[in-house]
């Protein structure tokens, strides 16, 4: 836990903010290369990503789908997403956390080994969005766990995600250099 | 002297039954004339058993044997006073039967026991006849004593196969007299006189008139296929007419077929005999073993336990040796475990009114004791140790094995098949729920201390036999052992 | 000071203490505490005591021989012989009746009030005495007696909980099997009787030449159907899995681990002792006997999730282990190889111990786990380790003890079991070398499945989560009763530790036998506390153990210090997908069995019974629940004992009709038989 608070304090601010016209332009295999560089060094060769839907509108949810379509094919990139968070090194945790899906965060994350990575996706999952203030919503998955890394976006497009993602990725590379 | 005491305390009693007016009086005289019967009988058997005691060729003369089963009647005569007296008072109370029943009862009872004393007493093959004819005539008027149709035909059943049987065992009595001529004259002829005279005959018409009696007696005994009348009488008599029927009865009328046996041998040797006996008595083990799977009544299935172990004790004086031995320590154990089984199945039957198997149900919960004591009285008369029929089983299948070794094998199927069957019929009958309504407990102590001390006894003489009753057996293995 | 206890005053002051157990249990029927206290310390003094007299007997440098009172009927002689088989016997008895009753005085209390204790308190101690008359008997119409006593008794127990119908049922197949087993060992003992002139064993045994091969093969078929119907071999064996379940559990224990052996130690006597020599065949039967049993047995107990009734198709397997020992033992001494011969007995004494030691424990646990969630259904069960942490200990004790697997005693006497096939294999030719092949094959297959059913039973039992409320509420059992299963589990371990010993006393219990007299051969030898099986292989149960503490020592080092160096273990709570856990998501015994038993279906005929339970009863598009139940066809009873009752029925009906209430017939009857018997004399 401690280690856990000493993280979220040395990364202040965990979004990951990426200029969108700028990741509309790049193309897709080359930022998916560099994540299999990156996965490969940093996970051997696998990134196991757990999705947890605590509350959300699916608008994320049909962007992550879109990740794994032919077009995207994160696969590919050895990304995979997993049924299980036993299996997972990274949660992406969608919605503003409505209060019946707090209790199932909390244990799909007390669930997740060590190391873990966090990353709330979506507006609706870093503040609440437009349910931001309802009595129903915890406001923001960090409300509930900690959280690594934030993408924004309402919803952030597949491409977006995938550029993030290569962000995030960096980041911890960074950081594990460290 | 004792002879005569018998007579004259029964004749007496049943007289003294049919003047009186107080139902008091009438159990109080039946229980004291059986005491003193027994005591005679006793004293009987205690002389006889004096080493080489004689017989004299009297008015009455009683050989080992007869003293033995004189004996037994008397205990199994005592018991059954003593029982009847409860269990007819409970059967008053229950409105059954009225106070005329009982006096007439208590004064056939009487003239029951004195036809059978007298049919082992008396000296002379003619009065025997008659004898064990009259307790078929006293009899049957107990067998129908309830009046209800089926007891009248088992009575009428009775009455006429008894005395077809008979007659034919009077012809084959009378065949025995050929060879006297003169002597036949002079006085009472006496078994000793035939005996003397035994060797005269003629061997076919020595084998024809054992053939005669042993059907006609047999009749009696209960062997197959001439045991029919038996389950129908023994289930419908009220409980210790049928103790008494089962337990003693029969058994005299075998002594009878024993005593023509003894007078054939002299002629033809004992194989004839004995084979015969063997045979019947094997065809009865097997026709009561394989009926009494089937059967739905527990008064029968006593019964044909009957027919089984006179067919045992048939076949231990058929094969001779050890098994004679055998045949008489088994006439006295059964002579004593039956009257306890009968006395037992009236205490159900009292309970529950009904003889069927199947509605009988829980006896063990509804009168413990007596389950206890049928379970007991189940395992003793199946021959199971540590009662005495198990030995006198085995001896008689050892004296079978070692002379005619498929009968043995035969035997054993057949003592298996009737374990299985009569346990099967028994569990079914302690076990299980008992009716709802049912009250729980005995019905009155003696009912059930009655029973308790007579399988007590069986199970003291399996391990000790007194030494008069083994001198008594010695002698009488001696004379009808061949 | 162990002259005393062999002697005929030691054995009466035994038979006296169960005597007085028995009587003052019957005494104190109307108190349930004082019957319970009475009874259970009387059978416990009482087997203390046998094992007093059977370890003086055991060192006694003569068999002690001893007759007592007297009876009426010439034949019968209360004759007693403890020569070292008989009290090697004794000692198992007394040995397991001591824990047992020291298991029972907890144990019946839950009876109280509603069973009379002081009935079951008479009966135990008859029937424990019974035993012990069996063992020591020296006269076959004594020894009938004491084995009919003991066998009344024993069904008076079976049926001691006669509220359930299904017990009384138990009970009577339970004894109709028995008496039906007695008639042929009556029959058996009728044949010597015939040959010999006597009862007596000794005398059987010296006029054993006079027998003729027919009588001999006779008496040898019928004594091993009758001895067999006791012991459970299969065909024989369907009182067992009845009869052990209705039960109360001290008493499977008992019948379970000592007296079905009364049956074994008969054929010994019997086959060993009274008959020999005796033909080739005997003993290929008895492998043959052996083998099915052993492999049918445990295929039962897997398809069983009566946890009871699986320690019972257990009891049949391991008799038929025994009885490979036995088996071979007689092949090679018709083979005249008496050294083997002498292994292989050895085997099969070293494993009737070990059976009735681990055995008794597992009906023990099994007890103390009913006792508490009053359920026998091992679907029921579950998670019990957590509740009854000593009682899983001891259950796996039991367990893996059965299973064979080392440090603990039955993978030794497995093994010399194993030991005298494979030299049965090496040693002998084509006439036998098939059966042994055979056996050995079997003997794996068994050993192989054992430990998948205790897996399947430990597990379904103990692991995972409780399947019944009952079960979520067990508790420790009380004291008395751990008391029993804990030296049970002590010695388990113990004889696999020491078995080089054992075995090495067991190599002398055989070798008093005549049949191994003039044969000096030391053949397994126990230096220090090695068993060899002549030269072709050894072992060394403490040194198998210290490997095995080794090598656990090793494993668990090397994951500590080199997988996990870095890692650190964190517990928490089952990932559950958010649904909470049920214990219907556990994979149930039958579950777990079903593909072991569906390759088998060919032997076990397996019937699986499909139903779905449907929300909408017209269209049965949405099931609500779906239930399989996979049984076993009892073939013993569809093929052989249902048309032999039918049969008995039929003669009975046609029996019957004799008796048509017709009195003309009754006259004709009459008539007919006069014919007849003037016929035949004439």
């Amino acid at each position: 836990m401690i280690r856990l608070l000493r993280k979220t304090v040395a990364t202040p601010s965990p979004l990951i903010s990426i200029d969108p016209s700028a990741c509309e332009r790049v193309d897709i295999s080359v930022v998916g290369r560099e994540i299999e560089d990156h996965v490969k060094r940093l996970f051997r060769g696998s990134l196991a990503i757990r999705q947890v839907d605590a509350g959300s509108d699916n608008a994320a949810e049909q962007e992550l789908v879109a990740l794994s379509n032919p077009f995207y094919d994160v696969e590919r990139f050895g990304v995979h997403f997993v049924a299980s968070p036993r299996h997972a090194d990274m949660l992406m945790a969608t919605g503003p956390v409505a209060r019946n899906m707090a209790e199932a965060l909390r244990r799909t994350y007390a669930a997740t080994p060590d190391p873990k990575f966090v990353v709330a996706l979506g507006d609706d999952a870093i503040d609440g969005g437009i349910f931001r203030g309802s009595y129903a919503v915890y406001d923001a998955v960090k409300n509930v766990i900690p959280v690594d890394y934030e993408i924004a976006g309402d919803p952030p497009s597949p491409r977006a995600i995938l550029c993030a993602l290569l962000k995030i990725l960096e980041t911890i590379g960074a950081n594990s250099l460290n | 002297m004792e002879p005569l005491l018998i007579t004259g305390t029964l004749l007496l009693a049943a007289l003294l039954t049919l003047l009186m007016k107080n139902l008091r009086a009438i159990e109080l005289i039946s229980v004291s004339a059986a005491v003193a019967v027994f005591i005679a009988a006793l004293k009987i058997a205690l002389g006889a058993s004096a080493p080489r005691a004689s017989n004299p060729d009297g008015f009455f003369s009683i050989d080992a044997l007869g003293a033995i089963i004189a004996l037994t009647i008397a205990v199994v005569g005592l018991a059954a006073a003593v029982y009847s007296v409860f269990y007819l008072r409970v059967e008053m109370a229950k409105g059954i039967i009225g106070f005329h029943r009982v006096r007439q009862y208590f004064i056939l009872f009487n003239l029951f026991l004195l036809a059978m004393l007298f049919a082992v007493m008396v000296n002379n093959p003619i009065l025997m006849w008659i004898a064990i004819e009259s307790t078929t005539l006293s009899t049957v008027f107990l067998i129908s004593f309830y009046d209800k149709p089926t007891a009248l035909e088992a009575a009428w059943k009775y009455l006429i196969i008894n005395s077809t049987g008979l007659l034919l065992g009077f012809f084959g009595t009378l065949l025995y007299f050929t060879p006297l001529g003169e002597a036949a004259g002079q006085g009472l002829t006496g078994w000793k006189t035939l005996a003397a005279h035994a060797a005269h005959l003629d061997p076919m018409i020595a084998k024809i008139a054992f053939v005669f009696v042993l059907i006609g007696y047999g009749t009696k005994v209960g062997l197959a296929p001439m045991h029919t009348w038996l389950p129908d009488a023994h289930s419908k008599a009220p409980a210790p007419i049928s103790a008494l029927l089962s337990g003693v009865l029969l058994n005299i009328a075998l002594y009878a077929v024993l005593r023509f046996k003894l007078l054939t041998d002299a002629v033809t040797g004992g194989a004839f005999t004995g084979k015969l006996l063997l045979a019947f008595g094997l065809f009865s083990i097997i026709i009561s073993a394989l009926i009494m799977l089937t059967l739905q009544n527990y008064k029968r299935l006593l019964a044909y336990s009957s027919i089984e172990n006179m067919g045992i004790a048939a076949l231990g004086f058929g094969v001779g040796g050890a098994g004679v031995f055998a045949a008489i320590l088994h006439i006295i154990y059964h002579a004593l475990v039956k009257p306890a089984l009968f006395f037992l199945a009236g205490n159900i039957f009292l309970k529950y009114s009904s003889t069927k198997i199947s509605r009988i149900s829980g006896v063990i919960s509804a009168l413990p004791i007596t389950a206890v004591l049928f379970l007991a009285g189940f395992l003793a008369v199946t021959g199971t140790p540590p009662f005495g029929i198990f030995f006198t089983k085995i001896y008689v299948l050892f004296a079978c094995m070692t002379m005619y070794p498929l009968a043995g094998f035969i035997a054993i199927a057949a003592f298996a098949l009737l374990f299985i069957d009569f346990l099967k019929q028994a569990m079914a009958m302690i076990f299980g729920e008992k009716p709802a309504e049912m009250p729980m407990g005995e019905i009155s102590p003696p009912l059930w201390a009655i029973p308790l001390a007579l399988l007590a006894t069986v199970l003291l003489l399996s391990f000790y036999l007194p030494e008069f009753l083994l001198e008594l057996i010695t002698q009488a293995v001696e004379k009808y052992a061949l | 000071m162990t002259e005393f206890f062999a002697s005929s005053r030691g054995f009466v002051v035994l038979l006296l203490l169960f005597a007085i157990g028995a009587a003052g249990s019957l005494l104190f029927n109307k108190n349930d505490r004082q019957a319970n206290y009475w009874s259970n310390l009387f059978a416990c003094a009482g087997s203390l005591w046998g094992m007093f007299v059977a370890i003086g007997a055991l060192v006694a440098p003569e068999p002690v021989a001893f007759t007592l009172g007297f009876s009426p009927f010439s034949l019968l002689r209360f004759s007693f012989l403890l020569d070292r088989l008989a009290a090697f016997f004794l000692f198992v008895i007394s040995l397991i009746a001591f824990f047992c009753s020291i298991y029972a005085i907890d144990y019946v209390k839950h009876y109280y009030g509603k069973y009379g204790i002081g009935t079951l308190g008479f009966f135990y101690n008859i029937f424990i005495a019974g035993m012990l008359l069996v063992a020591s008997a020296a006269n076959g119409l004594f020894f009938l007696v004491a084995w009919e006593i003991m066998s009344v008794a024993s069904f008076f127990l079976v049926i001691h909980d006669r509220d359930e119908q299904e017990n009384i049922r138990a009970g009577l197949l339970y004894l109709i099997m028995t008496h039906l087993g007695t008639a042929f060992i009556i029959a058996a003992f009728l044949l010597l009787y015939r040959s010999t002139g006597s009862f007596d064993f000794s005398a059987i045994q010296s006029g054993g030449a006079a027998i003729s091969p027919v009588v001999k093969n006779a008496v040898f078929v019928l004594s091993l159907i009758g001895f067999g119907t006791k012991a459970g071999i299969i065909p024989l064996h369907v009182w067992l899995p009845a009869a052990h379940p209705a039960a109360p559990s001290h008493i499977s224990g008992l019948m379970s681990g000592v007296m079905i052996k009364t049956g074994i130690y008969m054929m010994i006597r019997v086959f060993l002792d009274l008959l020999a020599p005796f033909p080739l065949w005997w003993g290929v039967v008895l492998l043959i006997a052996g083998a099915v049993s052993a492999l049918l047995g445990v295929l039962y107990a897997l398809a069983e999730h009566d946890i009871k009734k699986l320690l019972a198709y257990h009891s049949i397997e391991n008799i038929g282990i025994i009885l490979l020992g036995l088996g071979s033992a007689l092949t090679f001494l018709s083979l005249q190889l008496p050294t083997l011969a002498l292994l292989g007995l050895v085997a099969s004494l070293f494993h009737t111990l070990n059976h009735a030691t681990f055995k008794s424990l597992l009906f023990l646990g099994a007890g103390a786990v009913i006792n508490q969630t009053h359920t026998r259904n091992m679907e029921e069960l579950g998670g019990l380790i957590r509740l009854m942490p000593q009682t899983a200990l001891l259950f796996l004790t039991g367990s893996m003890a059965i299973s064979a697997l080392p440090p603990f005693n039955g993978f030794f006497s497995e093994w010399l079991t194993f030991q005298s096939l494979f030299q049965g294999i090496a040693a002998t030719d084509s006439r036998t070398i098939w059966v042994f092949v055979i056996a050995a094959g079997s003997l794996a297959f068994t050993g192989g499945l054992a430990l998948a059913c205790f897996v399947k039973a430990f597990g379904a039992v103990f692991l995972a989560r409780p399947r019944s409320n009952e079960a979520q509420h067990a508790r420790e059992p009380s004291f008395f009763m751990l008391a029993g299963m804990w030296p049970l589990a002590a010695l388990s371990l113990l004889f696999g530790i020491v078995s080089g010993y054992v075995a090495n006393i067991l190599q002398d219990v055989a070798g008093t036998l005549s049949v191994f007299q003039g044969f000096p051969s030391p053949f397994l030898l126990a230096e220090t506390g090695r068993i060899s099986a002549g030269g072709f292989s050894f072992v060394s149960p403490p040194v198998v153990f210290l490997l095995l503490l080794i090598a656990l020592f090793a494993v668990f080092t090397a994951f500590n210090f080199l997988f996990f160096k870095k890692q650190k273990t964190t517990f928490g709570p089952t990932w559950d997908c958010g649904a909470d856990l049920t214990p219907r998501m556990e994979i149930t015994s039958t579950g777990f069995a079903r593909s072991i038993i569906l390759i088998f279906k060919g032997i076990m005929k397996p019937t699986m019974l499909k139903s779905v339970e449907c929300r909408d009863g017209e269209t049965r598009y949405l099931p609500k629940s779906r239930e399989i139940r996979l049984g076993i066809s009892n073939i013993y009873d569809t093929c052989l004992y249902k048309p032999a009752q039918d049969l008995a029925l039929r003669f009975s009906l046609y029996a019957r009709k004799m008796q048509s209430g017709l009195i003309n017939m009754y006259i004709l009857y009459i008539l007919a038989a006069l014919l007849g018997a003037l016929y035949f004399s004439l």
